[in-house]
């Protein structure tokens, strides 16, 4: 989407992530929060599955992320297609 | 606290799970009020059907109708049809003697081009005291249509440089048919920020100004609106 220097710009990395719960923390720099969150809210699909990709929450701390839970109770859907 | 909307749902309306289902993720996105939309053909007990699993889930519902017209005597016949049965008249235009009748017209709320993205280039220009709005709506950019995605997001940027240019509002949907492509509202305001608008412009698009359009049109289609403009305050017994 935003290109080698919209990579560098923006500078995401997975910290951790759930796989039982499908969760993800994902840090990147101040700048490129809207950016990031953009580039998330355009995923359709990974490796030809539908896949939607929601931001549960953002802060300016890891720690506090972790120390409370993201979500209790997500809904569950799937594609119909 | 900011209230969000998201005015153009697709539910599929034979299909009782998935309405349910996109009720729920919906209030969990933290939106207050969503805009459904039926079509023309639909009948009203399933049309009351899908109101009410929305309103269950703890959604305030708008009721909308997509018209997608090619000339300006179908655009008026529609109007004249079902102006006054939904809270909100959304046209698609598929010609630009359509766009021209439609964004002049101050029974027209929503103009959408989804499918002329694909196709050429529609422009916007408001000559008259329309209150019509451009809409975009997300699952146009998400879904693999027949143009590469840099291009329909040009189309888009270009398309919403245009409505600010001649003064139209802006509003971001979802357009979602289906769970898969409900987002969350400062995803979207995200996206629209992608698209061209600046952070309180976005923010806005999915929250006080699909808001308003909706509140205007309860009190224009309400019991106490009697004409153009004129509105019963209230009735003295003698």
């Amino acid at each position: 989407m935003f290109g080698h220097i919209g990579l560098a710009e923006i500078s995401p990395q997975v910290v951790s992530f759930d796989e039982e719960r499908s969760i993800a923390l994902v840090k990147c720099s101040r700048e490129g929060v809207q950016k990031l969150r953009a580039t998330l809210a355009l995923i359709a699909e990974i490796e030809n599955s539908p896949t939607a990709a929601f931001v549960l929450r953002v802060s300016g701390t890891i720690r506090s992320l972790r120390q409370r839970p993201c979500i209790e109770f997500f809904p569950k859907f799937r594609s119909y297609s | 606290m900011t209230k969000f909307a998201d005015l153009h749902l697709k539910p599929p309306i034979d299909n009782a799970k998935a309405q349910k289902e996109m009720a729920e993720l919906a209030r969990y996105l933290d939106y207050s009020l969503v805009g459904v939309a039926f079509r023309p053909s639909d009948k009203s007990d399933e049309v009351n059907r899908v109101r009410k699993i929305f309103l269950d889930a703890g959604l305030d519902v708008a009721s909308r109708i997509d018209i997608s017209i090619t000339s300006r005597n179908e655009l008026l016949k529609e109007l004249r049809e079902f102006r006054r049965n939904f809270e909100i008249v959304a046209i698609e235009c598929r010609s630009t003697e359509a766009l021209s009748v439609a964004q002049r017209d101050a029974r027209v709320d929503v103009i959408y081009l989804d499918s002329a993205l694909s196709s050429r280039a529609f422009h916007l220009n408001r000559a008259g005291p329309s209150s019509a709005h451009l809409e975009i709506n997300m699952s146009t950019v998400i879904r693999r249509q027949r143009l590469p995605e840099h291009v329909q997001i040009a189309r888009i940027r270009n398309e919403i440089a245009k409505a600010k240019e001649n003064r139209f509002r802006i509003i971001i949907s979802s357009g979602a048919d289906n769970p898969m492509y409900l987002r969350a509202p400062r995803d979207i305001a995200a996206v629209g920020m992608l698209l061209g608008l600046d952070s309180g412009e976005a923010l806005k698009s999915i929250s006080s100004i699909p808001i308003s359009l909706v509140n205007k049109n309860r009190m224009i289609l309400g019991p106490r609106e009697c004409g153009e403009s004129v509105r019963i305050l209230g009735i003295r017994d003698e």
